[in-house]
């Protein structure tokens, strides 16, 4: 379908962003169509706001507006215990569960040979500097549990060791709420591995 | 809609969209497929397990309009020691995307679907970088880029050793054509590629190698292959890369 220019290049912008289809994209620019222009004006505005505002702490390398972001300047939480995460939406899943009480470390990516992603194109030479300062204790590596993920964490546990830094991983098993019989093999068999006493 | 079922090992998978994968299958009957695992990437998922890399299963695999899903998958080795093994998984990721590489969508190869499994099984077992280094000259011999080491591929003269490894022509040429700077070929590289040819996964023999026979066998296949792909493997990349960190991390 032919639309007008003005239209079809917003459907184009629309259609750029992840998980948008060219449906999707048209029902959202005849949305903001419809908008009154003052909210048309504040979504731009918010846009151009969270570009220009939101950087990576230097510490932690996570989202935020102000450097070093919150995390890292709460004096409350514990300085000697560092939680390695993929991505930054995965240090906002952790804080949900409000258990955490140390400090982040975002990798911005993980190690994967398929995608020739390797050591030098993720943040681990940041994380091994930070080690060097001499504050951590612990790292807690909370990479996802997939090949990749899992190859990051023993990439980084194999390089932690020799510093004499206690290197940890989170648990694997099964998900709360999911019936063991739809479980697969691996799933059961890390979670047997991984049971503690009760 | 066509369903059909399978017995496939994952050799490549990325994220797509916000909780799924696009997911490389290759099938005993099918050969390579490319399908989309919806809500693997969720922890829930009963194709969670099954979506990751080298898992040896059973799926059952709709054929969409534009693209096929997975819909059902049953483990039969998900290759943990391939998968927890930093080395195992490097060099694993090496073999799977050749696979993925080498062979054309939707052609089965049986003979290459048996020949994985056996390797993938003795993949922990033995030295990862040899055990990948033999499966890619196998790969190429049974998919048909195997070069020429008999004739040379310029004046089809018999060649006698060393001889001079053409990455243009898919071979060897003999001195008397004009061999510039091209990696030389002895003997003793011959008879080792020969003999990574020839390894019965099921009962593979023991054997020794120097060091300058094998840097040199491996720069003659890194280059082929680049040449017969188009492109450099990215499993290589990291490979290298790698192995620069944890010299730098030594030394």
């Amino acid at each position: 379908m032919q639309y007008i220019a003005p239209l079809a290049k917003l459907i184009e912008q629309f259609r750029a962003l992840p998980g948008i289809g060219s449906k999707s994209a048209a029902r959202l620019a005849y949305h903001v169509l419809e908008m009154d222009k003052s909210r048309a004006e504040s979504l731009a505005q918010a846009i151009i706001e969270a570009k220009e505002k939101i950087g990576y702490c230097d510490v932690c390398f996570n989202l935020t507006d102000c450097n070093p972001c919150s995390i890292c300047r709460d004096a409350g939480r514990d300085v000697s215990i560092v939680c390695v995460m993929e991505e930054p939406r995965d240090v906002a899943a952790v804080e949900r569960t409000r258990e955490y009480r140390g400090r982040y470390h975002v990798l911005h990516g993980q190690l994967s040979p398929l995608e020739g992603v390797g050591p030098n194109d993720i943040r681990i030479k940041e994380l091994l500097t930070r080690i060097g300062e001499g504050e951590i204790q612990e790292v807690i590596m909370a990479t996802n549990p997939d090949v990749e993920g899992e190859a990051t964490a023993m990439y980084i546990a194999r390089l932690l060791k020799p510093l004499g830094i206690k290197v940890t991983r989170i648990a694997h098993g099964l998900p709360v709420g999911g019936d063991l019989e739809y479980a697969d093999e691996v799933t059961l068999s890390k979670a047997m591995e991984n049971r503690r006493e009760m | 809609m066509a369903q059909y079922q399978t017995e496939a090992i994952l050799v490549a998978a990325r994220d797509w969209g916000e909780a799924d994968k696009m997911v490389t299958l290759f099938s005993r009957e099918h050969g390579k497929i490319i399908a989309f695992a919806n809500g693997a990437r969720r922890p829930k998922s009963p194709l969670a397990g099954g979506m990751q890399l080298f898992t040896h299963m059973d799926v059952r695999v709709v054929s969409g309009k534009n693209y096929d899903s997975v819909k059902q998958c049953e483990m039969k080795n998900s290759f943990r020691q391939v998968q927890e093994d930093f080395n195992c998984m490097a060099y694993g990721t090496f073999i799977a995307e050749l696979v993925a590489e080498l062979c054309p969508e939707k052609q089965p190869e049986p003979q290459v679907f048996d020949l994985l499994l056996e390797v993938l099984k003795i993949l922990p077992m033995r030295n990862p970088r040899m055990v990948a280094l033999a499966w890619a000259w196998q790969m190429l011999f049974i998919m048909g880029y195997y070069p020429d080491f008999k004739q040379c591929v310029i004046c089809g003269q018999a060649l006698v050793l060393p001889s001079y490894f053409c990455f243009l022509n898919g071979g060897c040429i003999c001195s008397n054509c004009d061999h510039g700077k091209l990696p030389e070929v002895n003997g003793k590289i011959v008879d080792f590629i020969d003999c990574l040819l020839h390894i019965n996964w099921k009962n593979p023999v023991e054997f020794t190698v120097s060091g300058a026979v094998l840097m040199q066998t491996e720069k003659i296949l890194m280059e082929y292959l680049t040449q017969c792909l188009d492109k450099p493997l990215k499993s290589m990349r990291f490979i290298k890369q790698v192995a620069e960190v944890m010299q730098n991390e030594n030394s």
